[in-house]
């Protein structure tokens, strides 16, 4: 009991060190580092950045040339037309096509996925929002949806199944050939949207559907049977860990496919056209994508810790240009070179790319092994001066070797069996 | 023999218990006509969306009430015989000092899940009226935390009281202070999912400390 105890303190003292002590350094030593918030110029034809430097915000292009406020929103007349308009300077066409307003509005989208949304707990129930009542607004309905061996409504207020609508529902599946269990869900249950696509759902087959409330009738589609037949192939060989779902004024992009393999593509129009975006840096699990749109371009930009990278469509999506840029991480910097040294390992319990609880454990430099080396060396030292067994004190031996500053900080404090 | 101490620790706590059991079920009963009343009040989408998509399980308020329940239960168990130096006579009974401390702290132990048990049936119950199947797994995930923070608390508080020096005592408050807040990061509903097994392997490894202290106590270090 006496050897479980010790072994409980020196197992506890060096998870909690490994989480408090690296912790506390980095409030000390952690510089703020913004990556840049990119743009790109329909006027000048080159992406402009916003960039925190030194804690001043300053507008600058990719050769580094500083531009004034004013002059900056000139060349971004379609991100900042509000105030163009207010100045009147904004231009009453730009490349050849006249600038309203309204369409300047009616043209812009912008989604957002952030890696947080891919690993984050979630209840598998689904409200099945009614996308042609003939309301101006989209209502909540009354009953959630939840997929087992077929489909089943659940009715908020009784808190029962409703069999009637469930039925229909499985039946409509069958009829589609839905090949139960769902493996993917995607969808976007608010009712803030200007319309509702419903939910895409991927069958065990890799089969995408579309379902919607139509009238109070289901509308599953396969989107295979919907694409071109020269298409079907793309379609079927898509591998999906993540559909995005998020409605926009224009009905331009009806959604988006994260394959497992990082590769995304935005699914386009009424002929669920497929377009794969040509980013070369996207890892969905640890940097954001943004997909920004107006009325000439689409710019597609992802934001990760060491890695900002953009890439400029046309409407057709075809590539004009691309940018990437790659960021001191902060285990490059001194401070993190330092920490890398001092602390033998880090471990995390909380993460920004997941909504989990979970042991992030990050190793340090291969330097930290010599200071726990010289530790233990100097631990034995001690023991010997002092005459007392090593034998003995193998925990503690151990403690310090795979532990280092942490194992040794313990020793000096825990309390002892002799 | 267990039946003894238990029955000596009941004669010694009921009181405190009752007071204990009677507070933790008042707030558990309290919350749950509060989930009643708010059903009453809004309707019954507004509820489950604020349950799927925000996380908002109505049984938020009683988090730490587990762990305050520990540590009262430690302290009101083993302050009265560290006080009057009692502990002494229990560690020269003939059954060896492991035992008496373990039997101790089993009894302890007991008493706090006859708190902490019908609390928690009464959340899977209130909550089973006006939520789906769903909703059960989202609350004893995260009801697990708390529960587990009461043991670990209990057990901590225990070490703590059994240890002798003042030196020590304050490295048990750090420890435990640091280790405690880990079960409190976040009320989302599943966020312990991956590291449930961990905190509870953990808790139940606690149980040497306590030992481990009235070792050094009965060795004088």
């Amino acid at each position: 009991m006496k050897l479980i105890a010790r072994l409980t303190l020196l197992i506890t003292g060096i998870v909690l060190l490994a989480h408090y002590l690296p912790a506390g350094y980095w409030l000390v030593a952690d510089k703020s580092q913004r990556a840049p918030f990119i743009f790109y110029s329909c006027v000048s034809n080159q992406f402009l950045f916003n960039r925190v430097i030194n804690g001043e915000l300053s507008h600058t292009d990719s050769h580094g040339k500083v531009y004034e406020r004013e002059e900056f929103e000139s060349l971004l007349p379609l991100d900042n037309y509000l105030q163009l308009y207010k100045d009147r300077r904004m231009p009453k066409e730009i490349n050849g096509v006249a600038v309203t307003p309204e369409k300047l509005r009616r043209d812009r989208i912008n989604l957002r996925i952030k890696p947080v949304v891919l690993d984050s707990p979630a209840v598998a129930l689904y409200p099945l929002i009614e996308s042609d009542s003939g309301r101006v607004r989209l209502e909540m309905p009354g009953d959630f949806m939840r997929f087992g061996r077929g489909v089943e409504f659940i009715d908020v207020k009784s808190n029962a199944v409703i069999a009637g609508k469930s039925a229909q529902f499985t039946a409509a599946f069958a009829t589609a050939k839905f090949v139960f269990p769902v493996k993917l869900v995607g969808g976007n249950p608010s009712t803030l949207k200007p319309y509702d696509e419903g939910y895409f759902l991927v069958d065990s087959q890799n089969s995408i559907f579309q379902l919607r409330l139509v009238r109070g009738e289901p509308e599953l589609k396969r989107l295979t049977d919907l694409v071109a037949p020269d298409k079907q192939p793309l379609w079927a060989g898509l591998k999906p860990l993540y559909l995005h779902v998020q409605e926009q004024d224009n009905h331009e992009v009806r959604f988006i496919i994260v394959e497992e393999s990082g590769r995304t593509h935005l699914v386009v129009g009424a002929d669920y056209q497929l377009v794969a975006l040509p980013l070369e840096h996207y890892n969905p699990t640890t940097t954001a994508l943004s997909v920004r749109g107006d009325m000439l371009n689409r710019l597609v930009a992802i934001n990760g810790e060491a890695q900002v990278e953009a890439v400029v469509l046309t409407r057709d999506y075809q590539l004009v240009d691309r940018y990437a840029e790659t960021l001191p991480a902060r285990k490059d910097r001194l401070a993190g070179k330092l920490a890398g040294i001092i602390f033998p390992f880090t471990l995390e319990f909380e993460s920004e790319t997941s909504g989990y609880v979970g042991f992030h454990l990050d190793f340090g430099r291969p330097a930290a092994l010599w200071l726990n080396g010289g530790l233990l060396a100097a631990l034995i030292g001690w023991l010997l001066v002092r005459k007392q067994s090593l034998v003995h004190r193998v925990p503690e031996l151990l403690a310090v070797a795979v532990g280092g500053v942490f194992g040794f900080l313990l020793v000096l404090l825990m309390p002892q069996a002799e | 023999m267990f039946q003894a101490t238990l029955y000596k620790e009941w004669i010694k706590l009921r009181l405190y218990w009752a007071l204990l059991f009677a507070a933790n079920l008042g707030f558990a009963a309290y919350l749950s006509l509060r989930l009643r009343a708010v059903h009453e009040f809004n309707t019954a989408v507004t509820i489950w969306g604020a349950w799927i998509f925000k996380g908002y399980l109505f049984f938020n308020a009683y988090h730490y009430a587990p762990l305050v329940t520990g540590l009262l239960m430690g302290a009101l168990q083993f302050l009265p015989e560290i006080f009057s130096k009692r502990i002494r006579l229990v560690l020269h009974l003939p059954i060896g000092e492991e035992r008496v401390v373990a039997q101790h702290l089993l009894a302890g132990l007991l008493l706090l899940t006859l708190i902490l048990a019908p609390v928690a049936a009464l959340f899977a119950f209130t909550s089973g009226i006006y939520f789906p199947a769903e909703f059960q797994q989202n609350l004893w995930l995260t009801l697990s935390p708390w529960l587990l923070a009461g043991y670990a608390g209990y057990l901590l508080a225990a070490t703590l009281l059994l240890e002798t020096t003042w030196r020590y005592r304050i490295f048990y408050l750090l420890l435990g202070g640091a280790a405690l807040r880990l079960f409190f990061l976040g009320d989302f509903y599943d966020t312990y999912l991956r590291v449930l097994s961990g905190f509870a392997l953990w808790t139940v490894i606690l149980f040497s400390l306590p030992l481990f202290s009235s070792y050094r106590f009965r060795k004088g270090l």
